[in-house]
């Protein structure tokens, strides 16, 4: 009986890694996603209107949910309360849902964001936004390949090892 | 204002100026590169000792007042100036960037002169009279010596007998409007036209807005008073600055010397809320 509980246990954490797994997959897209938005919205609003960045920041935020509007409003407030270091700006970004190669590409560019002349900026925008949209194709093959099998791989695993102790 | 200049300048300059200004009557602040900083106290300049300006600090400066967006103020850099929160204006020397054989932008920032606009209640007789009598107004001094300050009063009080007072602001440094928000309570019957050239707004807002009373800032150019002398034919009264010392060197001038056959009042101003004398064109003097 003890064993078929112990079993049971562990079969229900190795199927609750599994969607662990998953779950990181698609917030890493969402969030990757939810960025790639951003930069068309900054476009817009730079280009449009000539809004500065608080303003575009704040009326972008205030369209959605997610752990990228949450550090986006970090950095808005940061902005809004002086001009942030980069140490600031790395903190801003600092999600657990994306990789290393990611936060390098976000602090990069927020950053640098604002710093420079509107052809200068759009410029480096088009480019991270050229280098996000081939960074969101990958993550989401992850997310169909890799995302998908996790939940499956785990449930095996639990169940392998219900068999191996029973 | 403490709340904005804690933001505006970094922490380390923020913090002597603190200890060393009386922030309430603090109405510039001077950032010259390498160079001590000066602050100015009810127009009275002072040195703040144990502090150098250094490039990281006009950086840092910049990138404040300017939010992060450097992209949105490119022609106001070639402007020599850029408006913060509360109406701050930034004053702004470099090195010029010329495209297309014009100035583009600054680039290698050297100096930022922050302005600290006030608004002041006048307790004045010679201009409680000049409210009561209230017809065409120019006045008269030289920078630094309360013209916006008292044009600002004018304005709230001419805006608070419910005359209908339109605002041309180009800079945004009357009203203090940044981002489409007012830091400056200038009446309630006032309209504040921000970010327009004063020659477009002339002629638009005058047919749209129908105002009363038209008030403006620094005076410049002949394209200016022609508008301005066409919104007197249209019969609406205007308050204006302008830079002189003297009336006498305004009428010396053919331009500006055109504006004193239909201004029927010349403030001249010594000191912030310290009118000299107003002169009644029409021959009287106050």
């Amino acid at each position: 009986m003890l064993k078929f509980a112990i079993s049971g246990v562990l079969c229900f954490i190795c199927a609750y890694l599994g969607l662990a797994g998953k779950n990181y997959y698609d917030k890493r897209c969402k969030y990757l996603k939810d960025f790639s938005e951003f930069l068309a919205s900054l476009r817009d609003g730079m280009s449009y209107a000539n809004d500065k960045l608080p303003q575009i920041g704040r009326k972008f935020i205030s369209g959605g949910k997610g752990a990228f509007y949450t550090d986006l409003g970090e950095y808005v407030n940061a902005v809004d309360n002086g001009n942030p270091t980069q140490e600031e700006v790395k903190k801003c970004f600092d999600s657990k849902y994306v990789s290393k190669s990611d936060k390098v590409m976000l602090k990069e560019f927020f950053c640098e964001l604002g710093k420079f002349d509107y052809d200068t900026q759009m410029s480096r925008l088009n480019m991270t936004a050229s280098q996000l949209k081939r960074t969101v194709e990958k993550a989401e093959k992850e997310r169909k390949t890799t995302g998908n099998l996790l939940p499956k791989l785990g449930l095996v695993l639990g169940i392998a090892i219900m068999i191996i102790l029973a | 204002m403490e709340r904005l200049l804690s933001k505006l300048l970094p922490i380390s300059i923020f913090n002597e100026l603190y200890r060393s200004a009386d922030l309430n009557t603090l109405t510039e602040i001077r950032l010259r590169l390498d160079k001590p900083l000066y602050y100015a106290e009810a127009g009275k300049y002072k040195r703040l000792d144990g502090v150098s300006v250094g490039k990281d600090d006009l950086t840092y400066t910049l990138g404040a007042a300017t939010k992060s967006s450097l992209y949105a103020y490119n022609e106001y850099l070639a402007d020599g100036y850029i408006t913060y929160d509360g109406g701050i204006r930034i004053g702004i020397t470099g090195e010029g960037v010329v495209k297309n054989r014009q100035l583009s932008t600054l680039k290698n920032i050297t100096s930022l002169c922050i302005r600290i606009p006030r608004y002041v209640e006048i307790h004045n007789d010679k201009v409680d009279g000049l409210i009561n009598k209230f017809d065409n107004t120019l006045i008269i001094s030289k920078p630094g010596l309360g013209k916006t300050t008292l044009l600002r009063y004018l304005i709230k009080s001419l805006s608070d007998r419910e005359y209908n007072v339109l605002v041309l602001d180009e800079r945004g440094e009357l009203s203090g409007v940044v981002d489409g928000r007012l830091s400056i309570d200038l009446g309630a019957c006032t309209d504040i036209v921000v970010g327009v050239p004063k020659i477009t707004a002339y002629s638009s807002q005058v047919r749209s807005m129908r105002p009363d009373v038209i008030a403006t800032d620094e005076i410049f150019g002949e394209k200016e008073i022609d508008c301005i002398l066409d919104c007197i034919r249209c019969g609406v009264k205007v308050i204006a600055t302008l830079h002189s010392d003297e009336l006498a060197k305004v009428k010396k001038s053919p331009a500006y010397s055109r504006l004193l056959n239909d201004f029927r009042y010349v403030v001249s101003i010594i000191g912030i809320g310290n009118v000299d004398r107003i002169i009644d064109l029409r021959g009287n003097y106050a």
